[in-house]
């Protein structure tokens, strides 16, 4: 069985996928993951028998709402270069293009700076340390008698060129770790192994997801898109899903949801790859006061037993039956209101954020999508489409996406090294072999699958090949390839 | 305004043979050390793709016979001289490659970007109107400047800082009195040309500087030949575009030549040169990419040097890694010093007739 958990902004949703097909479950956030869980587990053992993937993106909406509560300090390796004083602490030593370590850490000065700072999260990051992490490892052991383990980001976990970026990306990393720690032990004390889902629509076993957790980043939205083209087969449409705090938009292409490189995350730019999604500040939680639609959320509506008049309880004073639709009657009895604007003017917003991208189709999901389909598709004059289960796609989505992952690789036969997203092996090839490009692709897609946890899927891909002859004293002496292997993300084969 | 780079994976794919000097894996490491500073990502910088050089733009320098010979040959493989053979291929990649400079002149001159470096292969100051020589096949400065002058700029500055004379350039502006053509180069290496005496003939006569260094030429000689040299005569000529032949063998650490200049030292002359751009010709700078084969130890540091001096980065963190510094001390030549002192002392001299700042 297939389970995906999406832990939004105000509820829990599970998809539970059998086959008896599709299942769904909604749990406010109140009754924790704990709540959700124990829905899941009507018969002993489900959980322990299925494959496990939980989005959320709690871990980085507490770090965006409080990044000031958790001070960093960085300590950077950056040898000769550009000059990135103002990212953090320099510190001597170096890796150079090649991964060898030319320059050596000093630990006397790394130790005076332990002593002296008052952090609660450290992040070491050095140049080229997608070469070599050596030198972070060193220094990671020398911080571990100062930090805790789990309060220690790396930048070669972060994957990919551009030092800044990853800078930036094991920052965020430091803040969240923890938090994405503790988090997984509560996942684990009632599933056991799991998947974490990432902001690109693809899932990763827990234990990467540990060491680079800023991957979590947007992954509703993705698992909305990935849920909406399983549920409806539209390869191409702007997939809407109206949530209690949040309407979100994303456009699928092709199946798979449109993806931007280097989120910008606290200001800053990242290796983060995530859904190009954009947002309204308006949901069916968002509440009116005097008249008029508030962005955000304050609580849950009239209708569901809150104390907050909503847009959810304007609906209801038209024709809509949603939730205990009488009480919100009851509560704006005395109220001065004109709800066919204030739905009005929110079904503008959705139509004029609809006219802003070039699409032929809409899939409208979340919890008030199939409420407002029609009114959407007259406002716009678009087709929209309302799957089965809309208000929970972006749980189905959760479930049925397949493992995915980015590999950077590099072989160097010259000096007998292979290099696995930082990690330092012994090259497959001799020392001094030339193996031909096709030979070293293959070998970095076997990789990839070993890292996936043996998990076998057949859309693995180059995305980036370069390789070139070595030679020194006029005489060939080995070969370097640098290669990104990725599984991309998309739907379980099973599934499909 | 931002800083060009021209660039396209083609020029990685150009290749004499895998073990030749100039091969594949001179910009590869280059390469590996701007993506991991984040050079294509900076907001500073603009990525501009290159097209091929027009067969016209072409034979404003080569003769067409010899263009005609390279294109046949290019399509079997052949052989121009021990240094330089020609591989199958190699014509398309050498229009690209003169084609990229002319990108970046154009881009400089309709102000898409302030300045701009040609991050080019293969390399062209050695290429003379009638044949290819020393690993270069069209003379991509060459090329560039002719249509700078089709465009109406009437004075032009090429600073040729390579390690090796820049006898291609040279000979094609000999007798002409818009180009001004500095070389600094190491004496003696090959090409073996480059004497301060060649000054240029006719109506070019005084408009060909050739500053011998000799080896073991560190930082302080350049700076030397900078101040010396470089500076008063800009500020005589008053350039309106300034155009750099960026050979980066004068590295201490090249294989094949003897000079001692460090990364640092490679950025403070190009910042120099951009100094030079902005006081004369409003930024008007682009830098071409010519020699340079220390791939590993060497491009990486120097090619960012320029390229963060042109973008007007900090460079106090510009240099080699520590291990490399035994070599530096080994190539350093403090008599050198000395010797440059008579040849800068010679060029005057020579240059005194036509240039008030010498006399």
């Amino acid at each position: 069985m297939f389970i995906g958990v999406d832990v939004g902004g105000t509820n829990t949703d599970a998809a539970v996928i059998g086959d008896d097909g599709i299942t769904t479950i909604k749990v406010p956030n109140e009754e924790g993951l704990a709540g959700i869980f124990r829905s899941i587990e009507v018969e002993k053992g489900r959980l322990e028998k299925s494959r496990v993937v939980v989005s959320t993106s709690l871990p980085l909406n507490l770090l965006l709402s409080r990044a000031s509560e958790f001070p960093t300090l960085t300590i950077l390796i950056p040898g000769p270069g550009l000059n990135y004083e103002k990212k953090g602490r320099i510190v001597k030593g170096f890796v150079n293009h090649r991964g060898d370590i030319v320059e050596e850490i000093d630990e006397e000065e790394i130790l005076e700076i332990l002593r002296r700072e008052k952090f609660q999260n450290i992040a070491i990051a050095s140049k080229f340390s997608v070469r070599n992490a050596g030198i972070e490892k060193r220094i990671f052991s020398i911080a571990s008698s100062y930090f805790d383990e789990n309060s220690i980001a790396l930048s070669h976990y972060a994957g990919g060129m551009n030092y800044l970026y990853r800078i930036n990306t094991t920052v965020v990393n430091a803040k969240i770790k923890k938090t994405v720690f503790d988090l997984t032990n509560t996942i684990k004390n009632f599933v056991g192994d799991f998947f974490y889902y990432k902001g690109d629509g693809g899932i990763i076993p827990y234990k990467i997801a540990l060491e680079n957790p800023s991957e979590l980043y947007n992954s509703s939205p993705a698992a909305v898109a990935i849920g909406a083209y399983f549920l409806t087969r539209e390869k191409n449409a702007l997939v809407i899903d109206i949530g209690g705090t949040t309407t979100d938009f994303v456009i699928v292409e092709d199946g798979l949801p449109k993806i931007i490189e280097n989120v910008n995350i606290l200001g800053e730019k990242t290796l983060v790859r995530c859904v190009d999604s954009f947002s309204i500040p308006f949901g069916g939680d968002s509440p009116v006061e005097n008249g008029k639609l508030y962005p955000g959320r304050k609580g849950k509506p009239i209708a569901f037993g809150g104390n907050h008049f909503t847009l959810t309880d304007v609906l209801n004073l038209e024709e809509f039956e949603i939730g205990d639709y009488k009480k919100s009657k009851e509560f704006a009895k005395e109220m001065k209101i004109d709800s066919g604007k204030i739905i009005e003017n929110f079904i503008t917003m959705i139509a004029e954020a609809i006219e802003s991208v070039n699409v032929e189709r809409v899939v409208a999901a979340g919890f008030l999508g199939k409420h407002l389909s029609d009114m959407i598709s007259k406002k716009a004059k678009i087709n929209v489409i309302v799957p089965e289960h809309s208000e929970a796609v972006n749980a189905v989505g959760v479930a049925v996406s397949r493992v995915s992952l980015t590999m950077y690789a590099r072989f160097d036969t010259e000096s007998g090294k292979a290099v696995f997203n930082g990690i330092v092996e012994e090259s497959p090839f001799g020392v001094g072999s030339l193996p031909s490009d096709e030979e070293i692709i293959e070998e970095a897609k076997r990789k990839v699958l070993s890292l996936a946890g043996g998990y076998t899927e057949e859309d693995v891909s180059a995305i980036y090949f370069n390789s070139y002859t070595v030679v020194r004293g006029g005489i060939k002496r080995g070969k370097i390839a640098d290669i990104i292997v990725q599984i991309r993300p998309g739907i379980s084969r099973e599934l499909l | 305004m931002k800083t060009g780079i021209v660039y396209h994976k083609k020029y990685l794919e150009h290749e004499q043979s895998p073990t030749h000097p100039e091969r594949k894996e001179r910009l590869a490491y280059t390469m590996d050390q701007l993506m991991e500073e984040g050079i294509f990502e900076d907001p500073r910088i603009k990525l501009l793709e290159p097209f091929e050089a027009s067969m016209d733009d072409v034979l404003e320098v080569h003769a067409r016979e010899y263009v005609e010979f390279l294109r046949r040959e290019s399509r079997k493989g052949g052989f121009i001289d021990w240094d330089t053979n020609i591989p199958v291929g190699v014509f398309e990649i050498a229009l690209l490659s003169a084609g990229g400079a002319i990108r970046a002149a154009k881009a400089v001159l309709e102000k898409e970007v302030k300045n701009c470096f040609a991050m080019i292969r293969p390399p062209g100051h050695h290429a003379k109107p009638y044949i290819g020589a020393g690993f270069c096949y069209l003379n991509n400065m060459a090329i560039m400047v002719k249509w700078l002058k089709k465009k109406g700029i009437k004075k032009i500055l090429i600073l040729d800082w390579d390690a090796h004379h820049g006898d291609g350039t040279q000979e094609i502006f000999y007798d002409d009195d818009s180009v001004l053509f500095i070389s600094t180069h190491q004496m003696p290496l090959y090409p073996g040309t480059g004497f301060p005496y060649e000054c240029g003939s006719g109506n070019g006569e005084g408009f060909t500087i050739n500053v011998p260094l000799p080896p073991g030429t560190s930082d302080e000689g350049y700076m030397m030949v900078v101040e010396e040299i470089i500076r008063p005569v800009a500020e005589e000529f008053q350039p309106e575009f300034i155009a750099v032949s960026a050979g980066q063998d004068n590295h201490f650490t090249d294989p094949i030549t003897g000079l001692a200049l460090t990364a640092r030292g490679y950025a403070e002359l190009m910042n120099e040169a951009v100094r030079l751009s902005e006081k004369y010709c409003k930024g008007r700078l682009v830098a071409i990419l010519e020699g340079g084969y220390s791939v590993e130890s060497a491009l990486p540091y120097t090619n960012l040097g320029i390229i963060a001096a042109m973008a007007g980065m900090d460079i106090s963190c510009i240099r080699e890694p520590m291990n490399y510094l035994p070599e530096l001390r080994y190539r350093k030549k403090e008599a050198a010093l000395y010797k440059l002192k008579d040849n800068i002392e010679d060029v005057k001299k020579v240059h005194s007739k036509y240039w008030k700042c010498f006399s």
